[in-house]
């Protein structure tokens, strides 16, 4: 259909939407009095690169598109309402909204919205079929032998071209009913189906070894229900609401069965396993199975209350306790039918967590000028899913011998309490200062610490010299200690393993970041001043700065800060600017060791050391106009996007004989330009006009995901890698968009 | 670049000082309850007196969810004194024959003296429930923000929740008015969400006010559910377990790995793979070597390439996430 046509349907509508009965600001009907709008319109553009980075989030089509729809009708006596929105109306974004209700007594609101998420089109290729749908992945065809050439060509040649993306449909139901203005009562539903195909790895064989990676589009297929109600009352100077909310997560297609490439003797049924994984195409595993996330339900209690206390005091309080439940059945160890099972001492986890939370709070002002605060906050992960044992190991990828004898699983459980202490005071109209006291407790059951303690203290300034004018100054100080961190502490236990031989294999000197010992320094600085009533400018400094000072290996500091500024001006009545830029840091250092074998310590082998430095830094900037060009006729609409984003990793380090050098990593680029320019011309009181331009440029170079395609073996000329194949979806192709923009508004 | 922004910074800062010392002493600030109390006890008068010189600001209010509340489906004899249930009673305001201070009104200007504490308290007497149940205990009221900072009361600007700012849609992105109204003070987090990385926010599917609760709540960071994890659950339920294989860091804190507000690297991820994963795992062989960009073990998705089910897996043979 060419433009021309296109043009000439757009008119036609528009011709009957101006002569359409409605007239004048609304329509009253009886009791009732209606308004509402429409908006209608037509995208051309011109359109090249990737168009998968353009749409990730969004549908736009080169086509008639209806923006947005919207019906609202009251009662005369202001009593009842009924408003219906919709935007975006026919695409894989729309919503639609429905809200009716009595005004101060129920409200009751019905919507739908789409959400798609767009990872790869036109890229990523696939020789794997799902004949059934569902989650197998069978291969009509094979490569002739395992040798990478004859891979290679073998996929380049059976390979289909497959889109990733999920689309995400939520449905949503909620009521509000307040009887009386001390009484609340809500309830919501609210159902989530997510659907498609996103990337997915998968292995056979073993690393360190021998193995072949084999990518698939793991198939997606969920269905979450939701349930909330609740209900609270409001007295003199108390509140009591008690809530219960309730999630019911299904996966349509939890197992994942997918053929090996690389058995050769045969395909589909016809292929012949044998227990011990072949790289030579004579044998092994004909096929794998994984476990996708299992289908889950979570119930949670909730009782939130308030009341004031004397001397200008108040507490809050909430009591949470859930049960969250998984009791799929365990696969089999393998798919592989020459294996025999291992034992297992359970059929199912049995999965039961019962989180509890409880949070009491106490505020006080009795004194004007001075404000308190303290609280008290438990959470416990109690985590009373079975423990299993497995005496005979597991089976590594479907693959021959069980590995790893004598495991029991721990069901991982944890606590974490917070005490905290704040005072304030109004030294004088312009001035409060205020002092924080913090202390977190983080307990364990299994992990290299079990019990932790993180402090903070720090003082906060608000300066309010006039109302025109606020400045803020915080710093905060943490530090957190890691007593008896102990490597050889696990969470899965390995029966027939010491903890000296866990400590050695995991390495005793390595700090993991999120328990290690740390010492953390925040910083932020804003600033809010209206110079005049038409100048308002913003502008803000935060410093995040974390040190691990015991840590020999692992994370060693990172730090993190981010100025900002911003304005909004309005020099004239019909004029306005605004604009904002932001640049934000964050550099990382980690300190590693090369290890081949476990006696491999950074004392033993000192030129096993490597560092690596990792740097990001991004600007940000917006600048734009509302001009109103001719009053209450028309308005003009320029503004102008941009970010750009740099990730650079260094490395050095690793000079032993026969080792991995530590090499710098390419930089990962993303820019983003996003211009919009609008006119809007009210050609009558109910029509609109509205004329404009989109450019949007995106480019992003990750060399780890631009270079990719099926196979992979040119790049790693590793073995393994020869015989491993990929689905090549590049997802971060630029592309360049000029999209024209006309629209015809109308409102009744 | 540095130099700039810090130019900029302290230039910004030192005009402030001017301008606080030019006018600290013209202004002399009215301390309204006080001079109300030297005034006779006022008493109500009424919404139609009211209305009789703010016509234009009643017809306003008369379009918002509490002006239709208020005005036409008042529930009680609160309600039904519609402005002066806000302002406080306003014979000593008509008395004097109205203006801009005068009657020891609550006027909610930034330049009327009042305290934030007492405006807020205005609007807390209806309001601490619900969502603002925990808004004293809040950071934002530890601040000394108001609710007039966020919210318009007597125009109807935003589509809901009387938020002070408009959102703005087009068939290419939209800015939800809650996001547009964090923005103007978490300047940092409004960058982040033009990060390349990032979620739904500034298509308009998702608001800051989907995961905080800007009213305060007993979570850290305001979140809406108990913890960060639980907060990343209400949409990711698939990751919600509990699995037969845990992995730890992972079941304390998403945001171990994952920055939820935008990142330059893919999938959320706070630092580049294989990194993230090497700053934990240090045993022998490939979790400690590093790697290539030309590896398999740093292109496509590095560690996940085999380990997929990093998030726990529920397989018997699923120890190492590979099945």
């Amino acid at each position: 259909m060419n433009w021309t046509r296109r043009l000439l349907r757009l008119a036609t509508f528009s011709f009957h939407l101006v002569a359409a009965p409605f007239v004048s600001a609304q329509v009253d009907i009886g009791d009732l009095t209606i308004s509402g709008g429409a908006e209608v319109g037509g995208l051309p553009r011109t359109f090249t690169g990737d168009k998968a980075k353009f749409e990730e989030y969004r549908d736009i089509p080169e086509s008639v598109i209806v923006p947005q729809l919207q019906l609202l009708i009251g009662g005369k006596k202001e009593d009842y309402y009924l408003n219906f929105n919709a935007t975006e109306v026919g695409r894989s974004d729309q919503m639609y909204s429905l809200r009716v209700g009595k005004y101060g007594l129920v409200d009751m609101e019905f919507s739908w919205d789409q959400i798609p998420h767009v990872f790869s089109l036109d890229t990523a290729r696939t020789p794997y079929g799902r004949p059934g749908g569902g989650g197998t992945f069978t291969l009509p065809s094979k490569p002739t032998t395992t040798a990478g050439t004859d891979v290679r060509d073998w996929v380049n040649g059976a390979a289909n071209s497959v889109d990733l993306k999920l689309f995400n449909g939520i449905g949503r139901f909620n009521v509000r009913y307040t009887p009386t203005p001390g009484w609340t009562f809500t309830g919501t539903y609210w159902s989530n189906n997510n659907s498609g195909k996103r990337a997915f790895g998968a292995l056979f064989g073993t690393s360190p070894g021998s193995y072949n990676i084999t990518e698939l589009t793991e198939p997606i297929s969920y269905q979450t229900n939701n349930i909330e109600l609740g209900g609270e009352y409001a007295g003199n100077g108390w509140t009591l609401g008690l809530k219960y909310t309730g999630s019911f997560f299904h996966n349509n297609i939890s197992t994942l069965v997918w053929d090996n490439p690389i058995n050769l003797t045969g395909v589909g049924s016809a292929c012949v396993d044998t227990p011990t994984y072949q790289t030579n195409g004579t044998g092994g595993p004909c096929r794998g199975r994984m476990d996708l996330y299992p289908s889950n339900q979570a119930h949670t209690f909730g009782l939130t209350g308030t009341a004031a206390l004397p001397m200008k005091t108040q507490f809050l309080g909430t009591v949470s306790y859930g049960w969250r439940l998984q009791d799929d059945h365990f696969l089999p160890f393998t798919i592989n039918p020459t294996i025999a099972q291992p034992r297992i001492s359970a059929t199912s986890l049995d999965g039961d967590v019962r989180p509890l939370v409880v949070n009491t709070t106490f505020v006080n002002r009795y004194f004007d000028k001075l404000d308190l605060k303290a609280y008290y906050r438990l959470y416990d992960y109690d985590n009373r899913s079975k423990r299993v044992s497995l005496p005979d190991g597991y089976i590594k990828n479907d693959s021959n011998p069980p590995v790893v004898p004598d495991l029991v699983t721990f069901p991982y459980a944890y606590s974490r309490q917070n005490i905290g202490m704040d005072a304030g005071y109004t030294f004088a109209k312009w001035l409060t200062g205020k002092f924080s006291y913090g202390w977190e407790r983080m307990h364990r059951e299994q992990r290299e610490v079990l019990s932790s303690d993180e402090f903070n203290v720090g003082p906060t300034f608000d300066i309010k010299p006039s109302p025109w004018a606020l400045f803020r100054a915080s710093y905060r100080h943490y530090w957190r200690n890691a007593p008896d961190y102990d490597a050889g502490r696990q969470v899965v236990i390995e029966t027939d393993e010491t903890r000296e031989d866990i400590r050695e294999a995991r390495l005793e000197a390595l700090r993991k970041f999120d328990e290690a010992a740390r010492h953390r320094d925040k910083v932020s600085l804003y600033g809010q001043y209206s110079v005049w009533e038409q100048l308002t400018l913003n502008s803000g400094f935060d410093v995040t700065s974390d040190r691990y000072p015991n840590s020999e290996i692992g994370v060693q500091n990172d730090f993190n800060y981010s100025p900002s500024v911003g304005f909004n001006y309005s020099p004239l009545e019909w004029l306005k600017f605004f604009g904002n830029y932001n640049w934000e840091r964050f550099d990382w250092k980690l300190n590693a060791v090369q290890r081949s074998d476990a006696t491999q310590t950074p004392q033993t082998d000192p030129s096993r050391l490597w560092v690596s430095r990792g740097r990001d830094q991004i600007h940000t900037f917006s600048l734009g106009s509302d001009i109103e060009l001719i009053k209450n006729l028309l308005g003009l609409r320029i503004q102008y996007g941009f970010s750009d984003g740099r990730s650079d990793v260094r490395a050095s380090g690793s000079t032993c004989s026969g080792c991995t050098q530590a090499t710098n990593y390419p930089t990962i680029k993303n820019q983003w330009h996003e211009l919009l320019t609008r006119l809007e011309y009210q050609v009558h009181k109910n029509i609109a006009f509205n004329v404009g331009y989109y450019f949007n440029h995106a480019t992003e170079n990750d060399f780890g995901v631009d270079i990719m395609k099926p196979w992979m073996g040119d790049v790693d000329t590793g073995a393994n890698v020869q015989r491993s194949i990929f689905l090549g979806d590049q997802i971060k192709g630029p592309f360049t968009a000029h999209v024209g923009y006309f629209t015809v508004k109308f409102r009744f | 670049m540095k130099r700039f922004l810090f130019v900029t910074f302290a230039g910004v800062v030192l005009f402030g000082a001017a301008h606080w010392t030019w006018t600290a002493e013209k202004e002399p600030v009215k301390e309204p309850a006080k001079e109300a109390a030297k005034e006779t006890p006022p008493t109500y008068v009424g919404t139609e007196v009211c209305q009789a010189c703010h016509a234009p600001q009643f017809e306003k209010f008369s379009k918002t969810l509490m002006g239709k509340i208020f005005l036409f489906n008042a529930r009680n004899e609160t309600e039904k004194q519609a402005c002066e249930n806000c302002h406080g009673p306003g014979s000593n305001h008509v008395a004097a024959g109205g203006g801009k201070g005068v009657g020891g009104l609550i006027t909610f200007r930034k330049d009327s003296g009042e305290s934030v504490a007492l405006q807020n308290q205005t609007c807390l007497t209806c309001h601490q429930r619900g969502v603002q149940t925990y808004w004293n205990a809040s950071a934002h009221a530890n601040r000394g923000m108001g609710c007039v900072t966020c919210h318009t009361i007597m125009e109807k600007t935003s589509d809901r929740y009387q938020l002070a700012k408009v959102g703005e849609h087009t068939p290419f992105f939209t800015k939800r008015a809650e996001t547009e109204v964090c923005g103007q003070c978490h300047l940092q987090r409004n960058a982040q969400l033009l990060r390349s990385s990032h979620m739904p926010v500034r298509e308009g599917k998702m608001t800051c006010s989907d995961c905080h609760n800007p009213h305060g709540s007993p979570s850290p960071a305001q979140l809406r559910q108990n913890t960060i994890n639980e907060n990343c659950y209400t949409c990711h339920t698939e990751r919600r377990g509990p699995f037969l294989w845990e992995h730890p860091p992972v079941l304390e804190n998403c945001t171990n790995c994952h920055e939820p507000h935008g990142t330059v690297n893919d999938r959320l991820l706070k630092v580049t793979d294989p990194r993230l994963c090497t700053g934990c795992h240090m045993a022998t062989q490939h979790p400690s070597t590093p790697r290539a960009p030309t590896s398999v073990f740093f292109f496509n998705r590095s560690c996940t390439n085999c380990h997929s089910q990093v998030h726990g897996s529920n397989h018997p043979s699923g120890k190492f996430f590979m099945r």
